[in-house]
């Protein structure tokens, strides 16, 4: 029992180390997408909620056409797409990042703007009341609650960036399921790689998730 | 206080006066050319059914909302509100208007995020760039005169709604403004908590600080307000000392309207 367990052992190390590269690949993609996800979310909203057509209708396009199309048809369009239609060439990384942040940064921009229409307007009108800049204000009191109203839903968010990764496995990148899939068809043994990978997404996504509690109870709103 | 001057001397020490104040939301006129004036540390009371143009009338002072006419002298500064363009649309104009004029809500309006102390002093360290130490020691002189000494470090959800009030109020007077608006401040209190909101204003008002107080309370009005204007409809019905406007009322929309509120409490 023992020495079939190490045997076991010492037959799958190997694999932990392609595992282990996979998993980084992954992580950097996910948080460069995740971060410029952000951004563009912020963009949007502000961007949604502006008076003027030109800045509102861009946005509004873009979210409807995001949440109405399937991811990897996304990424196909950024990956093989683009380049053909403007002879651009795009590495699999930085199509893979722009995609991703693209995909969720429309979901990003929704879930932001759900926290704006949770302050209520006496917040806005009390800092005014004292002088302050809507640039102050949106600083140092409409931001700062609206960012603890949406970490659960940009954990979320967060979370599926970081699942979505896999999708990347079209478009040449060794991540975590890409290299699942090499390791299987190598050795014929699917189940122990699959699971394997598994393993892997949740690991990373508990300790997303673990970090996002205890940014939530340490910097919980007092309301 | 309560010095009843003569027209002449009234326009010297006139704090505040709007001139001809006019706002429409759409179709619906809500200030119909207001005139009022308000000397220095007098104490203007603002009554009036719901939907008189009360809060428009306050948030047009501060510029919360902008009249579609009318000026504003404000401490020798005049605002035309019809020239658009013109000075107070700067945001350096705005911002002197507004440090100058301190409001109150009524919903209280405390920035959740921030402590008590950081309430306070949020404004003067962020707006005024006073340093903090002093802002800090002058929050909590702020806080002891609001009996609340010991809530320097609360959050203000731990904190009852009257206590709520009276740190909003602390947090305005932080500012060291030379007017206070007051927005029916006491209408979401608990009943036997109006008492000790009511207290730190009767004590401001006695301290000589100028305010405009709308209010639906009669007993405050009476015994601590100079003047008293009651509005209808966007028009100032009936203004003059609080003893004749609401002992005596000539018109009889007011009186029609003192009867409602009177037999309702
Ligand atoms: N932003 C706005 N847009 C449209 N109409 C408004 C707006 N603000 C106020 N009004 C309307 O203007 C009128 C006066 O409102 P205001 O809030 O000044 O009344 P009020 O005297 O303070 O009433 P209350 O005693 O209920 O507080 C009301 O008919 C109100 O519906
Ligand atoms: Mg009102």
């Amino acid at each position: 029992m023992i020495s079939s367990i190490s045997a076991y052992v010492a037959w799958f190390a190997p694999y932990l180390v392609g595992f282990f590269k996979a998993a980084v690949v992954a992580i950097e993609i996910s948080f460069l997408a995740i971060v410029i996800s952000w951004v563009i979310g912020m963009v949007t909203t502000l961007a949604k909620s502006s008076r003027n057509r030109l800045l509102r209708w861009p946005a509004e396009l873009y979210i409807w056409f995001v949440r109405g199309t399937p991811s990897l048809i996304q990424i196909f369009i950024i990956y093989f797409g683009v380049p053909h239609a403007t002879g651009l060439r795009i590495s699999p990384f930085v199509a893979g990042v722009a995609a991703l942040a693209i995909s969720s940064g429309a979901y990003v921009a929704e879930v932001f703007r759900s926290g704006f229409m949770a302050i209520p307007r006496g917040q806005t009108e009390s800092a005014l009341a004292v002088g302050m800049s809507p640039a102050l204000m949106m600083r140092r009191i409409i931001l700062p609650q609206v960012i603890r109203i949406v970490v659960p839903a940009m954990t979320n968010e967060a979370i599926n960036t970081l699942k979505n990764t896999s999708l990347l496995s079209t478009i040449t990148i060794i991540e975590v399921t890409m290299f699942a899939q090499l390791a299987l068809a190598e050795t014929f043994r699917p189940f122990d790689f699959l699971i394997a990978a598994a393993l892997i997404y949740l690991i990373m996504n508990t300790i997303l998730s673990q970090f996002a509690a205890w940014y939530e109870r340490n910097y919980s709103l007092e309301i | 206080m309560g010095v009843v001057t003569s027209n002449a001397q009234e326009q010297d020490t006139d704090l505040l006066r709007l001139t001809n104040l006019r706002k429409s939301f759409g179709d619906a006129i809500v200030l119909d050319d207001i005139n009022l004036s308000v000397a220095q540390s007098e104490v203007l009371a603002v009554i009036g059914p719901s939907g008189s143009g009360k809060s428009t009338l306050l948030r047009s002072i501060n510029l919360l909302e902008v009249p579609d006419d009318g000026t504003i002298h404000l401490a020798g500064e005049e605002i035309h509100y019809k020239l658009s363009g013109s000075a107070w649309r700067t945001a350096r104009a705005l911002t002197k208007l507004r440090t100058s004029v301190g409001m109150v809500f009524q919903n209280f309006n405390l920035w959740p995020h921030r402590t008590v102390l950081e309430n306070i002093t949020e404004a003067p360290i962020r707006v005024r760039g006073i340093s903090p130490a002093i802002a800090r020691d002058h929050a909590a002189e702020l806080l002891n005169l609001i009996g609340l000494p010991d809530k320097l470090h609360e959050y203000p959800r731990r904190l009852s709604g009257g206590q709520q009030q009276r740190v909003a109020i602390a947090r305005a007077l932080a500012m060291e403004p030379k007017l206070m608006l007051f927005d029916e401040v006491t209408s979401a209190l608990d009943p036997e908590l109006v008492g000790e909101v009511l207290d730190i204003m009767t004590r401001l008002a006695e301290s000589g600080m100028t305010m405009i107080v709308v209010t639906h309370e009669m007993g405050f009005a009476r015994h601590v307000s100079n003047r008293t204007a009651f509005l209808l409809n966007g028009r100032i019905e009936e203004y003059g000392a609080s003893s004749d406007v609401l002992g005596e009322p000539k018109s009889v929309h007011t009186k029609q309207f003192l009867n409602r509120v009177l037999h309702h409490y």
